[in-house]
């Protein structure tokens, strides 16, 4: 070999280095333009479990319903479809933190998210993100987070999907929505309604639900714009309005209903070169609800709050294995109380984030992030993140480590009288250890976690004679998460299950007993049987007993249960028509339970849904 | 253990059928004698509010009476308990009844619904039953004797505690709320004759069947006003700031400020005297819910933040205390038997 052919070897090696180098980076920063990759790319030393749209199709029912089955995540509800709020990993409910689109959408009144006054059929996907996440999610991401994802699609299609639901309590569905895009747009628009009598039988009690009636609509759109290969803008629009009954614990209590009304807009802009991503959010949500105590009468008391945001992420690839990131945030949030003691008040938060992320191979690397906001009213502690990750063929590690808060609420702060303005943020540490081992067609994942919290705030009656927010105990939790998924598929037939399990000790520090409402133990499991076009899917939900005095009294727990449901589903391959059928038998067993004190659900319903793809 | 339980059971036969030898005919069922009972509100939407028991000897407590005697709950939020007669009336407001029990046995012989609209104290007088509510600015009114509705006495206001003295009704508008003024309604014609209005917000009001006592407060320092019949007779300043839970035990007075228990004369002549302060809960917040004295004898109870069972302590007017029982959630009052 001459000089000559070396050197033009040597050139040519280069060149397809720094080809490959830039394709690397570019693939990088591509995947962090579609929301849910974003959010497993950001943080790989922790998990992230995916919903898809096609499991979403198939659900009938309330959003708690779907994460109750689904998840590890723990429902208080007062009752079938009536305010419903989590616990993630033996947090409480302002510790988990919602995000729609990249947006936190949690109540600045309470801080939580009702579960049963969010829509989730239109998402095209639903991210579970268990653990810490301040960091990149801000105020309230301390036991998880859970993100609602609509995700554009250049390149596509016009496809409809409609789907009918109708069932046991008059309960009727009907949800739609259009997916459409050229390779310069991508856009979407979707409507949703339910509504419900909800007026099922308290089994062993002689009496109905009484005054539990429900309807929600929600409706949105999206569009992307693709300006050039650099720019592109995507817009989210979505609105949701609801009225719930509240059903009545007693006969002759007077009966009351919730309206919520939520307004949520969303502005981003991307901006992408071979090394660096950046993304503007400008949002706007706006939230109300009026509650009315005194029904048939129009007496009511309720809130409104307005949220600007205005938020700044860049990516830069210093190198092919190191990303830094920077987010900057700016929110202000005005709220006010109607008809009730909440005065006008605002509050300003700005925080910076530094990310840096460093692959040391192909199978692992490291991650951390430091975060410090800037706010009036109350002091804000300076947050970090911090992972490491590694896997091989069969096995992957991940294990991170994090400081995270949650913010005192409107009412906590301002609230008349008894908002505090002295309090401080709730603060948490936690470590995580996640292991994902993989045998052919099995997949076990096991999480271990540790989580101590302090300055919990509780609303505590005084001796001024009010109540009052006040900094109170410390909490820590211990927990595993197991879950086991196994498929395989052979000739006509497809099988996959997946068996999930939360062990969740949340102890308060003061008695070193169990929290109250947060079960020790909660099973899940599903089995998806499909035979060419027809699937049977049994499940079964196992919580655990809950105490509902701090003194873990057993007089006052409420006892554990345990209930089956069953789906089938058949799938009718005409070729002028095709659609699905969907019969599902829900609490197959008719067990009576309770998840809140004296709030029975319902025995076994029945629900059928007709879904058309076209 | 068998053996033994059976010649006890024998013997405690024995003893009941030697007993009712004696004329009076006594109810098999019948528990309580003497002593006083405590209403437990429970957690607002929770339906676990009870009532508690606690022995004139002052040993022994009995929680959930309603309960083990009814096989059912009370309901929501058990917000006050008044005597008359034999009976109890039990105003549960957020489930709209008022349970009538007979006192002995706490076995339900009525539940009151018709009219009801979030009701918050009782109190009879001239036979009649009545009521006032959290949201509305009136008064209903029942037969005492067979709970019949009679009819709604319109206010200005919405009251809170309502107190009786001779043929007089007084109703104190919004507890906690700012309320002023106290509305005085003549049971013979249940007509509202006369408003009183006070400077600052009525903490408090009690009757000692004659004369009627207010407490009013604000942030700096508190009053008591005696009013007879439709006029204000006495008055005295107290220099406490939110003085709460006025209490009429024989001649005396006595209030809290804080964690103080103060006691005065009800001749309103000379300042008050701190006897002592309660003890701070273990969460430091509530440990004052609930306050009466019953012949010397203090009772307090702590709410725990409602958060868990709540406790209730009697004390001696030394400060020393007596007994410290567990009861139900959110104590919030006492009742003598």
């Amino acid at each position: 070999m001459n000089v000559k052919n070396s050197f033009a070897a040597f050139a040519f090696s280069v060149c397809s280095l720094a080809f490959y180098g830039q394709e690397q980076l570019n693939y990088q920063l591509d995947e962090l333009l579609i929301e849910h990759r974003k959010i497993s790319n950001q943080s790989k030393s922790q998990r992230t479990i995916i919903f898809n749209d096609s499991l979403i199709n198939q659900r009938v029912g309330t959003f708690t319903d779907f994460l109750q089955k689904n998840t590890n995540i723990y429902f208080k509800e007062e009752g079938y479809g009536m305010t419903s709020s989590p616990s993630f990993r033996g947090t409480t409910s302002q510790q988990t933190s919602v995000l729609w689109n990249g947006i936190k959408i949690n109540s600045p009144f309470l801080g939580q998210s009702d579960f049963n006054a969010t829509a989730f059929k239109n998402y095209d996907n639903i991210v579970i993100k268990p653990g810490g996440g301040s960091v990149l999610y801000g105020s309230g991401a301390v036991g998880g987070t859970i993100h609602l994802n609509n995700e554009l699609q250049f390149d596509q299609k016009r496809t409809n999907y409609l789907q009918l639901n109708y069932g046991s309590f008059n309960t009727k569905g009907i949800h739609y929505k259009i997916l459409n895009g050229s390779e310069k747009w991508a856009v979407q628009a979707y409507f949703g309604y339910n509504k419900s009598d909800n007026d099922y039988e308290w089994l062993g009690k002689n009496q109905n639900n009484i005054n539990g009636q429900f309807e929600n609509i929600d409706l949105g759109a999206a569009a992307s714009y693709k300006v050039n290969e650099r720019n592109s803008l995507t817009f989210h629009s979505s609105m949701y309005k609801d009225d719930r009954h509240f059903s009545l614990l007693t006969p002759y209590q007077t009966k009351t209903k919730y309206e919520n009304y939520f307004y949520r807009n969303l502005l981003k802009w991307h901006y992408k070169t071979n090394r660096f991503l950046n993304t503007l959010y400008i949002a706007n949500i706006q939230e109300k609800y009026l509650y009315y105590d005194q029904l048939p009468t129009e007496r009511h008391s309720g809130g409104k709050a307005s949220m600007w945001l205005l938020k700044n992420e860049s990516h830069y690839m210093v190198f092919k294995n190191w990303k830094l990131s920077t987010l900057f945030e700016y929110q202000k949030n005005t709220g006010e109380g109607i008809a009730s003691n909440l005065p006008l008040a605002t509050q300003e938060i700005a925080s910076l984030a530094l990310l840096s992320s460093y692959e040391l191979n192909a199978n692992s690397g490291f991650e951390i992030g430091l975060k410090n906001e800037f706010a009036k009213d109350y002091q804000n502690p300076f947050l970090f993140s911090a992972g490491f990750y590694w896997s091989s063929n069969f096995y992957e590690l991940k294990l991170n480590t994090s400081k995270n808060y949650r913010i005192p609420t409107f009412n906590d702060l301002y609230w008349q009288p008894g908002g505090n303005r002295h309090l401080r943020p709730e603060k948490s540490h936690q470590i995580d250890l996640n292991n994902d081992f993989q045998f052919h067609n099995f997949n076990f994942n096991i999480s271990v976690y540790y989580s101590s919290i302090s300055n919990m705030i509780r609303w505590i009656p005084t001796s001024t004679g009010y109540w009052e927010a006040q900094n109170t105990h410390k909490v820590s939790v211990f927990g595993t998460e197991v879950s086991l998924n196994y498929h395989k598929k052979w000739n006509n037939h497809a099988l996959s299950t997946s068996v999930n399990h939360a062990f969740t000790k949340s102890t308060n520090n003061t008695n070193n007993k169990q929290l109250t409402y947060i079960p020790l133990h909660k099973f899940t499991t599903n089995i998806n049987y499909r035979f060419k076009n027809f699937s049977i899917v049994p499940s079964f939900l196992f919580i655990d007993k809950i105490y509902t005095t701090e003194s873990n009294n057993e007089q006052n727990s409420l006892d554990a249960y345990g209930t089956f449901d069953l789906d089938f589903q058949q799938f009718f391959n005409n070729k002028k028509f095709p659609f699905t059928l969907n019969l599902k038998i829900k609490n197959i067993g008719n067990t009576a339970y309770t998840i809140m004190p004296e709030r029975p659900m319902p025995g076994r319903n029945y629900h059928i849904q007709f879904i058309k793809k076209f | 253990m068998k053996k033994i339980l059976v010649p006890m059971l024998a013997i405690a036969a024995l003893y009941s059928c030697s007993n009712s030898d004696d004329d009076q005919l006594i109810d098999p069922d019948a528990k309580y004698f003497n002593g006083f009972f405590i209403t437990n509100e429970g957690n607002f939407n929770k339906t676990n509010g009870t009532v508690s028991h606690i022995s004139s000897d002052l040993n022994s407590i009995s929680n959930d009476v309603f309960r083990n005697a009814n096989g059912r709950g009370l309901g929501d939020v058990v917000q006050s308990m008044v005597i008359h007669g034999d009976y109890a009336f039990i105003v549960v407001n957020n489930s709209n009844t008022i349970e009538v029990v007979d006192k002995k046995t706490f076995k339900s012989v009525h539940t009151i619904t018709e009219a009801l609209n979030s009701p918050n104290y009782a109190v009879v007088n001239n036979n009649k039953l009545y009521v006032s509510s959290l949201y509305d600015s009136s008064l209903t009114v029942y037969n005492a004797e067979d709970y019949s509705f009679v009819k709604k006495i319109e206010l200005d206001f919405a009251a809170g505690g309502i107190v009786a003295a001779n043929n007089y009704l007084y109703a104190a508008n919004g507890y906690y709320s700012g309320g002023l003024t106290v509305e005085i309604i003549d049971t013979t014609t249940d007509i509202n004759t006369k408003d009183l209005v006070f400077d600052n917000k009525i903490n408090g009001i009690e009757s000692n069947g004659q004369s009627v006592f207010v407490l009013e407060t604000n942030e700096n320092d508190s009053k008591i006003t005696e009013i007879n019949g439709e006029t204000t007779a006495k008055e005295i300043n107290l220099p406490q700031a939110n003085a709460r839970y006025l209490a009429i035990d024989g001649s005396k007075l006595y209030y809290t400020a804080g964690t103080g228990i103060y006691q005065l004369s009800d001749a309103l002549t000379q300042t008050s005297k701190k006897l002592f302060d309660v003890n701070i809960g273990e969460d430091r917040f509530s440990m004052l819910y609930g306050f009466e004295v019953f012949n010397g004898t203090i009772f307090t109870s702590d709410a725990n933040g409602f958060t868990d069972n709540g406790s209730v302590s009697i004390y001696k007017e030394d400060g020393t205390i007596v007994k410290t029982f567990n009861v139900g959630i959110g104590p919030n009052g006492f009742c003598k038997f």
